[in-house]
């Protein structure tokens, strides 16, 4: 029989080495011959995570604390595990029955402040980080969540001393350039957010969450995008319950601009209209900017390349919908006589049918296990408004068919707006 | 003097061909004399006349295993199984390891071993350690002097037969494996004229799969030296155990039977992440490695160092620095007509029937040599259960490739999605260019 010990110990070079599947099969030996063995069972947790296979591996550490149960770091694991399966309220569970276990591990407490920044609880964020760095006033969880929580708060000048701090104890970490670049970003500071999205990108190419904040920064470099950014970062900063009442309360104040403005007097209905016309273009540009943005990164030289082929496809679609309707328009304005809404008809189709498609995840998978709502909604708009457009071309739409139509994509948008 | 002895002895036997002892030690004077044929037909002649002569029947066997016809000996040695002295158990013991029956073999070398404890013998020793039989572990001792060929060492030294010539396309391989490392052993001088320093090795990069190791192995035929493989196990126990002396073992070794190729598989298992590093003493192993490349206790002469790696982003800077991996080639999964060629080698030896190679080698783009044995191991199976169900042979067609084509995805898009955005990124001294030039990325 192998010496169980080196095979562990391999198994652990091969984890520090980013090695998961090399590590799997050392462990699977150990489990073969010790199929209790806790140390091995958390480390093939580990390399499942490793491999984003996380409901495996919280099985396996269950096991392994089944085995092991006064062991704090299994418990660190499972609440890991359970905050990339955003299951939020069962990882504090377990963070808080690591640290009761062990409370003088900062890592565990960095961890908490993350769990609790997602939760848009800042100030007992800054709290759990704070008695991490008392145990290792240099650990870069710790430092990060501080730097998050005070930047959260509207400390900005302490938050970048924190960020200071943390590039000064690790300058080699990603996830501390991935971390200040969203901070930055937050604060409207783009160009600085992407010169750290690009350092985090060099130190480890292989980050999705530094390429995701490369593209927003780079993206933010376009006023409005910049504005709604700033927008989206302003809500969500609120609890959930404003995250949607804020939206819909915004929604029912301008109908309420617009029904009020109707029957006074034409100084106020300009007003009226000014607002609801601002509502409209706001409404729309929060649907349109981001494939249009995306559309502007084919353009740059780095933005080229971190788009994925699916935001290609989407906002290429997305646009050519939108000019081939607003083309449509154009021509119904300008050159139509007033009799034949031909135009009209094809350029509202057109535009509509770029709804669907700015939020359509592509390439579309046509099973529906583990699709997202959002998805389903924009694949069914999307189909219906292409049967429309037959009904158009062959000449069976009537006025009452359209008019169920923009219901049909009235409901849309409001439909995909709230399943997020 | 033995051919003066043995022409004697056959005039005599000529003279009394019922004579048997006379004949039994001419046969016997034959052997000694390593005329093996000539013994057996004695040897045979004298069991003609004396049915069941033991002595005659083991001079036989012992005739027939120095001419290598193993199964006739194997018969006569069953037949007297019971009444064997332990020189001829031991013969017993080699024939049958050369006929393959490992158990067997075990069995009476047991019995060999019970009868004399301190017997030993490297060639079965060899073999049976090979097939892990833990009855000789005591045998398991540092000793990596190792003698030739032989050498019982942890790291079993090989002679690859491969050359250059049967490696399918990578011809821009051979040719910077040829200048950086074999001409210079070939022709020293030259290159002392020039004042071209020689040694340090070559790093090979690419997804898996793609012949690495084994261009690695051929560069060890092409130059008939000697070839020793040091994979991720290997690599890994340096960090584990008394690391640094197995290293220098391994090297010591290399330099005993040069001219020898050095191979370290998964090379970038040798350095750990950098967070890693400033914790721990892991430094050692790689600043052994370094020391032992550079040669600077002793000349690494004739010792050509080749390593391969998935993961060039992870192999330490250090290890690139002139003089040691200062050359480091890029192995891409093998272009159209490479693909051909290993497809129609892969399918010699196969039943086919008119295979078009070209349109199985247009279809199978970024597939890599283990991809297209796969496609064919599809193909096989499928046809082994047509086969079977129909009972007549059904050779594989085109058609079939296709379709294994379409079951197996290649291996390599996973590594090109990862090496895009290394080359992408973190291209700082240019090293990715060739990944970025294959890729077909203008930066």
């Amino acid at each position: 029989m192998p010496d169980t010990d080196v095979l562990i110990q391999r198994a652990h070079l091969l984890l520090s080495q980013g090695r998961s599947e090399d590590a799997v099969k050392q462990l699977s030996e150990v489990l073969h011959a010790d199929p209790n063995n806790d140390h091995a069972l958390s480390l093939m947790g580990r390399a499942r995570f490793d491999q984003q296979r996380y409901k495996e591996g919280m099985d396996l550490i269950q096991r392994a604390i089944s085995q092991e149960p006064t062991e704090s770091y299994y418990y660190y694991l499972l609440a890991f595990g359970y905050y990339n399966m955003e299951n939020n309220p069962h990882a504090q569970l377990n963070i808080r029955k690591a640290i009761e276990l062990h409370p003088y591990q900062p890592d565990y407490f960095g961890l908490w402040a993350i769990l609790l920044l997602e939760k848009n609880q800042f100030s007992e964020a800054l709290e759990r980080a704070n008695e991490g760095l008392a145990l290792d006033p240099e650990n870069v969880s710790c430092l990060n969540a501080r730097a998050t929580a005070l930047n959260k708060l509207n400390r900005t000048d302490e938050s970048i001393d924190t960020m200071k701090t943390v590039l000064d104890a690790d300058p080699e970490n990603y996830y501390t350039h991935v971390n200040v670049g969203w901070n930055l970003l937050e604060k409207g500071r783009q160009r600085e957010a992407t010169t750290h999205f690009r350092e985090a990108l060099r130190l480890n190419p292989r980050a999705e969450a530094a390429r995701a904040g490369l593209k927003q920064s780079l993206k933010s470099n376009i006023p409005p995008y910049k504005w709604l950014l700033q927008y989206s970062f302003w809500l969500n900063n609120k609890g959930s319950v404003a995250r949607w009442a804020i939206p819909v309360g915004i929604y029912f104040g301008v109908r309420a601009v617009d029904y009020l403005s109707r029957n006074a007097s034409p100084a106020v209905a300009t007003a009226g209209m000014i607002i609801v016309g601002l509502y409209i273009i706001l409404a729309l540009g929060s649907w349109f900017i981001n494939p249009l943005a995306n559309l502007f990164l084919f353009f740059h030289k780095d933005g080229k390349y971190a788009l994925t082929s699916g935001e290609k496809w989407g906002a290429v679609l997305t646009v050519s919908a939108l000019v081939t309707g607003l083309t449509s328009l154009g021509i119904y304005f300008f050159l139509s006589d007033g009799v034949s809404d031909f135009w009209l008809v094809a350029g509202i189709l057109a535009i509509s049918l770029a709804l669907p498609l700015s939020v359509l995840e592509f390439p579309i998978q046509l099973s529906f296990r583990n699709v997202a709502l959002k998805q389903l909604l924009a694949m069914a708009a999307l189909l219906i408004g292409l049967i429309w457009i037959v009904l158009f071309f062959t000449g069976s739409l009537t006025p009452a068919l359209f008019q169920i139509y923009i219901y049909i994509i009235i409901a849309f948008t409001w439909g995909a707006a709230l399943s997020r | 003097m033995d051919n003066e002895t043995i022409r004697q002895l056959k005039e005599a036997v000529e003279l009394s061909p019922e004579n048997v002892p006379l004949r039994l030690h001419l046969a016997e004077v034959m052997l000694k004399a390593q005329q093996f044929a000539e013994a057996a037909h004695e040897f045979s002649e004298v069991l003609v006349r004396s049915y069941g002569n033991l002595k005659a029947k083991l001079g036989l066997a012992e005739a027939y295993f120095h001419q290598k016809k193993y199964s006739a000996a194997l018969i006569i040695f069953e037949e007297i199984q019971d009444s064997l002295p332990v020189p001829a158990m031991v013969l017993y013991v080699k024939c049958l390891l050369k006929e393959n029956s490992r158990a067997q073999a075990v069995e009476m070398y047991q019995k060999v071993i019970a009868l004399h404890p301190e017997f030993r013998d490297e060639e079965i020793d060899q073999f049976l350690r090979m097939s892990g039989n833990a009855n000789f572990s005591e045998e398991e001792e540092e000793d990596y002097d190792g003698e030739g060929g032989d050498s019982d060492s942890r790291y079993f030294l090989q002679k690859p037969k491969e050359k250059f010539s049967d490696v399918g396309g990578m011809k821009r391989i051979k040719e910077e494996i040829s200048i950086k490392i074999i001409q210079p052993l070939k022709n020293p001088d030259l290159f002392k004229a020039f004042g071209k320093k020689t040694g340090g090795g070559i790093l090979l990069y690419g997804p898996p799969g793609c012949g690495k190791t084994f261009i690695a192995k051929a560069t060890a035929g092409e130059i008939d030296a000697k070839f020793i493989s040091i994979g991720l196990h290997d690599i890994l126990d340096m960090w584990i155990g008394n690391s640094e002396k197995n290293l220098h073992a391994i090297f010591e070794l290399a330099r005993k039977n040069a001219p020898c190729v050095l191979f370290f598989d998964e090379v970038d298992a040798m350095g750990a992440s950098r967070n890693d590093m400033k914790q721990s003493a892991m430094r050692h192993v790689i600043n052994q490695f370094l020391s032992e490349m550079d040669g600077v206790n002793s000349s690494n002469e004739g010792v050509l160092i080749l390593a391969a790696t998935n993961a060039p982003w992870s192999v330490d800077p250090a290890f690139r620095r002139p003089g040691r991996f200062d050359r480091v080639i890029f192995v891409e999964p093998p272009d159209e007509k490479a693909r051909e060629e290993i497809l129609a080698g892969m399918l010699q030896n196969k039943p086919v029937v008119d295979i078009d190679v070209r349109k199985i080698a247009k279809e199978t783009n970024d597939y890599s040599g283990a991809d297209l044995q796969a496609v064919i191991d599809i193909a096989v199976e499928d046809k082994l259960r047509e086969s079977l169900s129909s009972g007549v042979l059904q050779p594989i067609g085109t058609k079939d490739l296709l379709k294994g084509v379409k079951a197996h995805r290649p291996t390599t898009l996973e590594w090109f999605a990862s090496a895009r955005n290394y080359a992408l990124y973190a291209n700082e001294s240019g090293l990715y260019d060739d990944i970025l030039k294959f890729l077909k990325i203008k930066k």
